[in-house]
C-alpha cells in the first residue's frame, strides 16, 4: 500500500540549500547560461553542455565534477528540450554548439539518435544499464523522472486521494466537484515532457480517453512548468496535479511544503532524462568523460543528493527501488518514440486533446 | 663449430604421416572455407527472411493508417508500426509516406527511391545507403479512388542492418566453428587412424632389429595386406641369403680340406726327406714337395679367381660386348702364339655379335673352356671353337677329341672341386664351377656332352642383345 511519501529528516539540513535554488527556479527563464571556469586554470576548450535541467540544479552536479577534473572549463547552457532540438537541427555545424544535450524530452534526442546525429559511446557503465535505458550506445537515461500525481496534504483529506487511474476518474466525476478548477497538468502543446506523459498515457491507458474528458470537464489548469504547478498546489490554489514531475514534488516534500505523491498503481509512467553527444561536437572526448562521470557511483549519488534526480543505474541510490516496482513503466528508449513526433501524428493527437481537455471548458 | 652444425636443418625424409595429414588438413580447410561461404550466403537470406517480416508488416501497418479524406491525405501512424521494429534494438527507422504522383505526405522525404513501383499487394523489399548506413526498405502501394480521382499511395519503411548483421554473423559464426570443430576432429582421427595403420611397420622394424645377425628366419606374416610384397620380398631376399650363406660355408669346409690333402703330403715328404741321407732321396722329396706346393699354388689362385668372378658377377656392371672379340682375345690368351699348342679350328659370323655383359669375365670363362680343352684333348687334336647366331641368343661351342666324360658327370662336373674321371693331376675342380657362374650371370647356359667319334663338346648359349 503506497502512502504519501515521507523523507527521513536527515536530509532536510542538506536541502535548504536547493529550496533557495528551487525558488529561483520558478521563476528563472530557460536560455540562461553560465560558465563555469575551471578551479585549476583550463588547458583546453571548454566542455558546452546543453541542458533541460534548471542551471541551479545542475550546478552543483557540475561543480562536484570539476572537483574530480580541476582542468575543465563548462559551459552549461540551460535551454528547453523542444528548443535544444530546433536550435541544434538549424545548424549542427555551428561553433557554439553543444558536446552533450542532456535533455527530459528522451522522444527528441530518439529522433536526433534515428537521424544519425549522435555518436556512439561505450563503457563498462553502459553496458550495465538496463536495455530500455540507452539506444545503440547513442542515448543514455542518467535518472528517472516518474509521473506522480501530486496533491496538498493539508486541503485533501487523506481517505480522498486516489491511488490509482480510476479512482481519480471517479474522484474527478464525483457530485461534489471538489476538484473542479482545482486539478493542475501538463500543457501537451507547450510542454514536450507533457506530450510525451499525455501520448504515452494515450497509447498504454484504456481509460485515458475518459480520464482526458473527465479533466477536460473540471477545467484542468494548463501550464509548461511542472515548478508552476507544484508552486500551486502548495500555496493551495490547486489541490492536486496529474502527472507531475516525481523527483521536483519529493524534493519540494522532503523541504517542508505539504506536497503528498502518488505513484498510480495500475501503472506509473518513469520518462527518462537522457544524455548524447552529437556527431558535431568539438570537444567529444570531454563529453565522453563527463557522460562516463554521471554514470559513475559518484556521479549517481551526485545526482540524487544534490540535483535530486533519480539515479538510473542498478543498485545506485533509489533507482533501484524505481526499477523492483512492478507499476513503474519505464518508456523505452527506441524508435516507437518517433511515431509521436511524426508531423501529422502529432498535430491529430494534439488535435484531439485540445479538443478533448476544452470541451467542456467554455460554459 | 657445433653451433653451425645444429643449425644445419637434417634433410627431412619424406613421412606418410606428414603426406597424409597435409592432403587432409588442405581438404579441411577447403571444406571449411566453402562452408564459411555458403553459410554468410545462408546467413545473410535467414536473417533478411526473417527481419523482412517485421518490416512489411510495419510498412503494411502503416499502409492501413492512410486515409483518403476531401481530397487530403490522412495519415494516423500507428504506435506498433515502428516499435515493432524495436524488436531489432539497435537499429534505426526511417519511413515516408508520399502520393505517387506527388511529394512526401509525411516521414523523411529525403529517403531513396525504390528501384520500381511495386503492384498493390506485392511488397518490394531492397538495400540502400541512407542516413550513413546501409538500411534494408520495403515498399507498399495502395489505390485509393475517390469520386473525383483515384490516388496511389507509397509506404516506404527502412531499417538498418545492424541485427540483421549481427544475426547473420552469429550464423556465420556457428557454422563456421562447428565445419572447423568437425575438420579437427576428423584430423585427429586421421592421425589415429595413421598412427594405428602404421603400427605393423613398427612391429617388424622391433622383429627384425631384435633378430641374432644369423637369424635370418622368413618374417611373420602378420603384416596387412598393404605391407604383403614388401615382406615377401623381404623374406626372399632372406632366404637367398641363406642360401648363400650356406654354400660359402660348403666352399670354405671344401676349401679347407682341399687344402689339407696336398698339405699333409707336403708334410709326409718333408719328414721323409729329413730323415733320408742319400742326396738323391732327398732331392725326390724335395720335388715331390715341389710339385704339392705347386699345386696348393694353382688351387689357391683358382680360389682366389672363383672369388673374384663370385664378386664381379655380383657386381652386373654389364655393357655392350662383341662376344666375336671376346673369342679371339681368349684364345690369344690361352693359346699364346709360338708356344705348344693344338691346332684351332675358329668359325665366327662376319657381323659382329653384341650380348651384354662382362668382358672381362666372359673372355676369362672361354680362356679356362680353352684350358680344359688343352689340357683333356691332347697336344696334337686339333679344337674347334665355332659361333652360331640365333634370332633370341647365340650359341658358341667348343669341341676336342679327348678322352670326353662319364656318363653322369655331365651335371655333377659343375660344381666346385668335382673332378672328372679323366682329370689328369693339377686340377683343382673349381674351373667348370667358374665358367657356369659366369655364363648364369649373364643368364645364359652351359652344358657338356661327349662328341660322336671320342671327345667333349662344350655349349654355351648365350642371349643377344635386342
Amino acid at each position: 500500500m503506497r502512502t504519501p511519501t515521507t523523507w527521513p529528516r536527515m536530509r532536510r539540513c542538506c536541502l535548504a540549500l536547493w529550496l533557495l535554488c528551487c525558488a529561483v527556479v520558478a521563476h528563472a527563464a530557460p536560455g540562461a547560461t553560465q560558465r563555469f571556469p575551471a578551479p585549476a586554470g583550463t588547458t583546453s576548450a571548454p566542455l558546452r553542455i546543453q541542458g533541460s535541467t534548471d542551471l541551479e540544479v545542475f550546478a552543483s552536479v557540475i561543480a562536484d565534477y570539476q572537483r574530480l577534473h580541476p582542468h575543465v572549463e563548462v559551459i552549461y547552457h540551460d535551454v528547453a528540450a523542444q528548443e535544444m532540438q530546433t536550435r541544434y537541427l538549424q545548424n549542427p555545424r555551428r561553433a557554439d554548439g553543444p558536446d552533450l544535450m542532456i535533455s527530459s524530452g528522451m522522444d527528441l534526442q530518439a529522433k536526433l539518435v534515428n537521424d544519425g546525429y549522435a555518436l556512439a559511446h561505450r563503457s563498462e557503465r553502459t553496458e550495465q544499464l538496463p536495455d530500455w535505458a540507452q539506444w545503440r550506445h547513442e542515448a543514455f537515461a542518467i535518472s528517472y523522472e516518474p509521473l506522480a500525481i501530486v496533491y496538498n496534504t493539508r486541503l485533501l483529506p487523506a481517505a480522498r486521494v486516489p491511488r490509482t487511474r480510476r479512482q481519480l476518474l471517479d474522484l474527478l466525476r464525483a457530485p461534489d466537484g471538489l476538484l473542479r478548477g482545482r486539478i493542475g497538468t501538463y500543457d501537451a502543446l507547450r510542454s514536450s515532457v507533457g506530450y510525451l506523459a499525455a501520448t504515452q498515457d494515450a497509447q498504454r491507458g484504456s481509460i485515458s480517453g475518459a480520464l482526458l474528458a473527465a479533466l477536460g470537464d473540471n477545467q484542468v489548469v494548463l501550464e509548461e512548468h511542472t515548478a508552476t504547478l507544484l508552486d500551486d498546489v502548495a500555496n493551495g490554489r490547486l489541490l492536486m496535479v496529474y502527472n507531475g514531475l516525481g523527483s521536483y514534488a519529493k524534493a519540494r516534500a522532503e523541504a517542508g511544503q505539504p506536497l503528498g505523491l502518488v505513484y498510480p498503481e495500475d501503472y506509473t509512467l518513469v520518462a527518462l532524462r537522457t544524455a548524447l553527444i552529437p556527431r558535431t561536437a568539438a570537444q567529444p572526448a570531454l563529453a565522453h568523460a563527463f557522460l562516463e562521470y554521471l554514470l559513475s557511483p559518484r556521479g549517481q549519488h551526485v545526482l540524487e543528493r544534490e540535483a535530486h534526480l533519480i539515479p538510473v543505474m542498478p543498485g545506485a541510490g533509489s533507482g533501484g527501488a524505481v526499477l523492483r516496482d512492478p507499476s513503474f513503466r519505464p518508456i523505452p528508449l527506441g524508435p516507437g518514440l518517433l511515431v509521436y513526433l511524426d508531423a501529422l501524428k502529432r498535430r491529430q493527437f494534439l488535435e484531439g486533446w485540445r479538443g478533448s481537455v476544452s470541451q467542456s471548458a467554455a460554459p | 663449430m657445433v653451433q653451425r652444425m645444429l643449425e644445419e636443418p637434417a634433410p627431412r625424409r619424406p613421412s606418410l604421416r606428414r603426406t597424409l595429414l597435409l592432403y587432409l588438413g588442405l581438404l579441411s580447410l577447403l571444406a571449411t572455407a566453402v562452408l564459411f561461404y555458403l553459410a554468410r550466403d545462408y546467413g545473410h537470406r535467414a536473417a533478411d527472411r526473417s527481419y523482412d517480416h517485421l518490416l512489411v508488416s510495419s510498412t503494411l501497418s502503416i499502409v492501413d493508417s492512410v486515409a483518403l479524406a476531401d481530397g487530403q491525405w490522412q495519415v494516423d501512424l500507428p504506435y506498433a508500426a515502428l516499435d515493432l521494429l524495436a524488436m531489432a534494438p539497435e537499429d534505426r527507422v526511417f519511413y515516408r509516406v508520399s502520393d505517387a504522383k506527388g511529394p512526401a505526405i509525411t516521414g523523411y522525404a529525403d529517403l531513396p527511391a525504390p528501384p520500381r513501383l511495386p503492384a498493390e499487394g506485392r511488397p518490394l523489399l531492397f538495400d540502400a545507403v541512407y542516413s550513413g548506413e546501409p538500411v534494408r526498405f520495403a515498399v507498399v502501394t495502395r489505390r485509393f479512388s475517390s469520386p473525383a480521382s483515384q490516388d496511389q499511395v507509397v509506404v516506404q519503411v527502412g531499417q538498418t542492418r545492424r541485427a540483421r548483421q549481427a544475426l547473420a554473423n552469429d550464423l556465420v559464426l556457428r557454422a563456421t566453428a562447428a565445419a572447423a570443430l568437425l575438420s579437427v576432429l576428423s584430423l585427429l582421427l586421421v592421425w589415429l587412424g595413421v598412427r594405428r595403420a602404421l603400427r605393423p611397420l613398427k612391429q617388424l622394424e622391433d622383429d627384425l632389429s631384435q633378430r641374432e645377425p644369423s637369424d635370418l628366419a622368413p618374417l611373420q606374416d602378420t603384416a596387412p595386406e598393404e605391407l604383403e610384397q614388401m615382406v615377401g620380398a623381404l623374406n626372399r631376399f632372406m632366404s637367398r641369403l641363406q642360401d648363400s650363406n650356406d654354400g660359402l660355408r660348403a666352399f670354405m669346409a671344401e676349401a679347407a680340406h682341399q687344402m689339407r690333402t696336398p698339405l699333409a703330403a707336403i708334410r709326409a715328404q718333408a719328414q721323409l726327406g729329413v730323415e733320408e741321407d742319400q742326396p738323391e732321396e732327398m732331392r725326390r722329396s724335395l720335388e715331390a714337395i715341389e710339385r704339392n706346393a705347386s699345386h696348393m699354388s694353382r688351387l689357391l689362385n683358382q680360389l682366389l679367381s672363383d672369388a673374384s668372378v663370385l664378386h664381379r658377377a655380383s657386381l652386373q656392371s654389364f655393357e655392350p660386348v662383341e662376344l666375336g672379340q671376346v673369342l679371339r682375345q681368349a684364345v690369344a690368351d690361352a693359346l699364346p702364339p709360338g708356344g705348344q699348342s693344338p691346332p684351332l679350328q675358329l668359325s665366327l659370323p662376319d657381323t659382329p655379335v653384341h650380348i651384354r655383359g662382362d668382358a672381362l669375365l666372359l673372355r676369362e670363362a672361354f680362356k679356362n673352356l680353352i684350358d680344359n680343352a688343352v689340357r683333356h684333348g691332347g697336344a696334337d687334336n686339333p679344337l674347334e671353337l665355332e659361333m652360331r647366331v640365333f634370332q633370341a641368343d647365340c650359341q658358341v661351342t667348343l669341341s676336342d677329341r679327348g678322352p670326353g666324360i662319364a656318363p653322369g658327370d655331365a651335371g655333377r662336373l659343375f660344381a666346385r672341386f668335382a673332378r672328372g674321371a679323366h682329370a689328369g693331376p693339377g686340377g683343382a675342380g673349381l674351373g667348370l664351377a667358374i665358367v657356369r657362374r659366369v655364363i648364369q650371370a649373364h643368364q645364359g647356359h652351359i652344358a657338356l656332352d661327349n662328341r660322336e667319334g671320342g671327345g667333349l663338346r662344350v655349349t654355351v648359349v648365350l642371349p643377344r642383345m635386342p
